[in-house]
């Protein structure tokens, strides 16, 4: 926050769940973008290289499995950090699915705004580690 | 003497017959003893010969033409020169008339026709041998006599007189003796009669075999003159002795063996008793020291076959005559002719009796109630299904009316189907038990018909459906449950993302009225009651099977032994809890802390079910489910699980509610006091494990709880060889399967468990050793792959890429994220995903499935 603002991209369907995201990360600091779908987010990452990246699963077009894979392919580097709803069926278990994709943590709905922040510190503070 | 008189000159013999032949017949037989013979057709002529030429010894008939016998004889006595010569009148003798007549014209003897011939010549020779002496002693009598109402006043000579009575007298001693042997035939003729009748009378009432032999025995021994018997039946090549009487006890012993054979079968055998015959020697009797020797065999038979052997001993050693043996052989025919009957009323008496009791086991191995009644309402079966469904014991109900049937339970239908001999199907009704309960039942009926299609009674199937509603009740509780997991969870997860959003800007709005010390208490509710909400919505979540677990290798007797340290500081001193680990647990993949919080959980409302105490048990065990036991408890599948049991000796649990108490905020206890999502939770957790999860209550004796978890084959522990799989799908020809697979260990053990099923198997550990190997051409028909491994290629992709290049090779994919989750990224992909875990069976089920699409 000193020097230059991180850069958070988030992907989320549902446009408030998105502005809440957004509003709790640009108070504190950062400077967010955002997509409603995994297209979007594809094109944006690949233009801008985000510093973070926030995605939901279950998403219209492109999902967060795909948003995962995209991004981990052409920026490794970059933590993901995964919203879950409800992400398990009575059959699978997409969480973990999404761990085993690459996603550095998982963030479970609901959460509060400061549980957000945490993780996304932790994240950026280490973008290499796994929580 | 005749002899001595042909030496001399031969005695002239005259004799006065009308009837050529008779005359011709006498004289022969009087020249053949050497006596002269001369003949004339009557009385004058013979007169006239007579006094030509005195004969020594006349015999004349009476009727003749011309001149009688009786006037000739008078003319002869008249004669001086004649009266001397004897004078035998040939007589009827059939009136004592005859006799006085013949005294009145001097007869000096009588001979009755038909002549004996010894006692003819008898009397020829004693009137020529005394002829000198009968003249000397002439003397004249007179005697009064009275006869048949009739005075006759005789005079003769004493000599004539007296021969005349000796050869009355002879000939009625005569007469008698041949009387008296017509009655002893005529008795013994009765007798035999009496004997046929009685045997022909005894056969007709007899129905087997040993009836027809005692039968005829005793019967035989009413024949005249028989003193024994015994009789010998013939069938499929074996003689056996059935019945005897009169006869020594140890040698005619009736046996079912077949018997020794003597004289009379080796006989039969031969063909050579065709009629009855006697048989001398018998080897048999000769055993016995009653001292027989001989006995009439009767061969009983049957259009030339012989069936049997009929053997009667005579008294006093004496042999059968020819007219008895031909009355046996009839006899004999009417035996056979029983007997065959006999055999065939016993043989078909035996097919009844066989067919009946195959109809009755059949009826007793069905499970159905059986029931058949006769037009009248009475039972006449009454299987074993309906004694204990219905609680009547068979002959408490057998021609008594279906105590079943009443107007209340019967309806119309099946009444109506009764007269009129209608089939009925699947009506449900019910029926009340001895007891009184009453039992859901569905009714069939059909019409027993009699051969000319008649309505004889009705059969009545009764199926118990309590079982089946049970099962259906299950199933229909097992939908319901997955239904409202379904909703639950989707409202849930809905909910979540809202409360997602109030909470965030609740908790910004906290920091913007931080100064309103009231506006900050406000937020604090709100956010308060959000927080809450969302501890609904994680139970809910775990209900609906949407919980995120951490499945670890488990061993369930480890995770319950440090279950219950907890446990007794929880339940407190009133609880005595017991753990039976079983033996050889196999392992299980599930969430460690969610089995804890699910036992947790089930021991909590164990106490609460003991308000006074009581034992809590924990036990293990593993469970083999097979498909009769997974049919009969809907969501359970068939396979390897390992079971935990937790029963409390509590109040137990009603039976209206036991089958809703996994609902979610289905609850018993007071408001306040639980959030009734405790069980739902459970049965969440149990579901979403693969597992199942039973409740068996009895009010007042207590509650089990038996939670299914599947046992894990492919784990770390999966070392421990299987026991009493399925049986497998072999590989048909030895088919090569290429694995790919990261994890070493789990590589190795697909490799050992392929190549026991048979095939080929290759293995290497990523996506591109996969390309390279099928490139070199190993000739893979399957490739077996894990999803997720490390690299550029996944086992998606990995697929796609052997569809693109190799389409004649088939892809199976495995992955620990069941199918549904794959298919969103497997897209059109046409490879197939097995699930982890998986038992062997399934591995080989879906490799052969997959090699034979």
């Amino acid at each position: 926050m000193t020097t230059q603002a991180k850069r958070i991209l988030i992907v989320d369907d549902d446009d408030q769940i998105r502005n809440l995201l957004r509003t709790v990360l640009e108070s504190h600091g950062y400077a967010v973008r955002h997509a409603a779908n995994g297209l979007e987010a594809a094109k944006l990452a690949e233009a801008e290289t985000p510093d973070l990246v926030i995605t939901d699963i279950f998403m219209p077009e492109a999902d967060g499995f795909e948003v995962l894979a995209v991004i981990k392919k052409s920026h490794p580097e970059i933590p993901v950090i995964v919203v879950s709803g409800s992400q398990v069926t009575p059959n699978v278990d997409f969480l973990h699915l999404a761990g085993r994709l690459g996603a550095y943590s998982v963030l479970h709905k609901p959460f509060r705004p400061q549980q957000l922040v945490e993780a996304v510190e932790t994240a950026l503070a280490n973008p290499s580690g796994r929580s | 003497m005749s002899n001595d008189r042909n030496q001399r000159t031969p005695a002239t013999i005259l004799i006065a017959e009308d009837s050529a032949t008779q005359a011709q017949e006498l004289s022969f037989l009087l020249e053949e003893h050497g006596f002269a013979v001369k003949a004339a057709q009557n009385g004058r002529i013979a007169l006239e010969s007579a006094r030509r030429e005195v004969p020594d010894l006349i015999i004349s008939d009476i009727v003749m033409p011309e001149m009688d016998g009786y006037t000739f004889c008078r003319s002869v006595k008249a004669d001086a020169k004649l009266s001397q010569v004897p004078f035998i009148l040939v007589t009827s003798l059939s009136s004592p008339h005859d006799v006085f007549k013949g005294l009145d014209v001097g007869a000096d003897n009588f001979i009755v026709k038909p002549y004996d011939a010894s006692l003819l010549l008898s009397r020829i020779n004693y009137l020529l041998t005394n002829r000198d002496l009968r003249k000397a002693g002439k003397l004249q009598v007179g005697i009064e006599i009275e006869l048949s109402g009739q005075r006759h006043f005789i005079t003769a000579e004493r000599q004539q007189i007296l021969d005349l009575l000796i050869s009355t007298y002879e000939q009625a001693v005569r007469l008698y003796d041949a009387l008296d042997a017509r009655q002893r035939e005529l008795t013994r003729s009765y007798e035999t009669l009496n004997a046929l009748y009685g045997i022909a009378e005894g056969l007709n009432h007899c129905q087997t075999e040993v009836e027809v032999a005692t039968s005829a025995v005793e019967r035989g021994l009413t024949l005249p003159g028989v003193k024994a018997g015994w009789f010998y039946t013939f069938r499929d090549g074996a003689f056996r002795l059935v019945a005897s009487r009169g006869a020594h006890k140890d040698l005619f012993e009736p046996s079912d063996e077949p018997c020794e054979e003597c004289h009379c079968q080796r006989m039969v055998r031969r063909g050579e008793l065709r009629a009855s015959a006697n048989i001398v020697e018998c080897e048999r009797l000769t055993g016995a020291a009653s001292g027989l020797r001989y006995h009439a065999s009767v061969p009983l038979m049957v259009a030339d076959q012989v069936n049997g052997i009929l053997n009667l001993v005579g008294g006093d050693q004496r042999m059968f005559s020819e007219d008895e043996l031909r009355t046996l052989s009839s006899i004999g025919n009417q035996i056979g002719v029983a007997l065959e009957r006999a055999q065939l009323h016993e043989s078909l008496e035996r097919k009844v009796r066989k067919r009946t009791a195959e109809l009755s086991s059949i009826l007793d191995s069905t499970p159905v109630p059986t029931v058949t009644i006769d037009r009248e309402g009475q039972v006449t079966t009454w299987n074993r299904a309906a004694e204990s469904v219905f609680g009547y014991p068979t002959e408490d109900v057998l021609g008594k009316a279906d105590p079943l049937a009443g107007s209340d339970a019967d309806p119309e239908e099946t009444r109506a189907a009764l007269q009129s001999g209608r089939t009925v199907r699947g009506i449900e009704v019910q029926r009340r038990h001895k007891n009184g309960h009453a039992i859901d039942v569905r009714i069939s009926v059909a019409p027993l018909l009699g051969r000319d299609g008649e309505v004889r009674g009705q059969v009545r199937m009764l199926e118990d459906q309590r079982e089946r509603k049970r099962v259906e009740d299950q199933l229909r509780q097992a939908q319901k449950m997955e239904a409202i997991g379904n909703l639950t969870g989707g409202i849930a997860h809905d909910f979540n993302n809202l409360l997602t959003i109030i909470i965030g800007n609740v908790d910004m709005l906290a920091r913007v009225v931080e100064e309103n010390a009231s506006a900050r208490d406000m937020v604090e509710e709100a956010l308060s009651a959000c927080l809450r909400g969302a501890d609904l919505t994680r139970q809910l979540l775990a209900f609906g099977r949407r919980q995120t677990l951490k499945p670890e290798i488990v061993d369930v007797n480890r995770l319950t032994r440090s279950m219950v340290k907890l446990l007794n500081r929880t339940l407190g001193e009133n609880v005595r809890i017991d753990l039976i680990e079983g033996e050889a647990l196999w392992p299980v993949v599930i969430d460690a802390a969610q089995l804890d919080a699910a036992i947790v959980n089930l021991a909590v409302n164990a106490r609460d079910a003991m308000p006074g105490g009581g034992r809590l048990t924990i036990e293990t065990t593993n469970v083999q489910v097979d498909e009769s036991f997974a049919a009969s408890h809907p969501g359970l599948n068939p396979g390897d699980y390992v079971v935990t049991s937790v029963t409390d000796t509590g109040t137990g649990i009603p039976p209206d509610i036991v089958a809703r108490i996994f609902e979610p905020f289905f609850t018993t206890k007071e408001v306040n006091k639980g959030t009734g999502l405790g069980l739902a939770m459970v049965y969440g957790f149990v579901k979403q494990s693969g597992g199942h999860i039973t409740v068996y209550s009895e009010v007042g004796a207590g509650t089990t709880f038996r939670l299914y978890l599947p046992r894990a084959v492919d784990g770390a522990r999966a070392g421990e060889a299987p026991t009493a799989l399925p049986p497998r799908q072999a590989a048909r020809g030895g088919e090569s399967v290429l694995v790919v697979e990261d994890n070493d260990g789990v590589r190795q053990m697909v490799v050992r468990q392929l190549k026991e099923l048979g095939y080929r198997v290759e293995a290497v550990a990523e996506a591109g050793a996969a390309i390279s190997a099928i490139e070199r051409g190993a000739g893979i028909d399957l490739v077996f792959s894990d999803v997720v491994m490390p690299g550029e290629m996944n086992g998606i992709k990995l697929a796609a890429e052997i569809e693109r290049r190799w389409p004649r090779i088939k892809v199976l994919l495995t992955s620990g994220f069941p199918e549904a989750a794959l298919s969103r990224t497997n897209g059109e992909n046409r490879a197939k995903i097995l699930s982890k875990p998986y038992r062997t069976d399934q591995l080989s089920r879906a490799i052969s499935e997959l090699l034979q699409s």
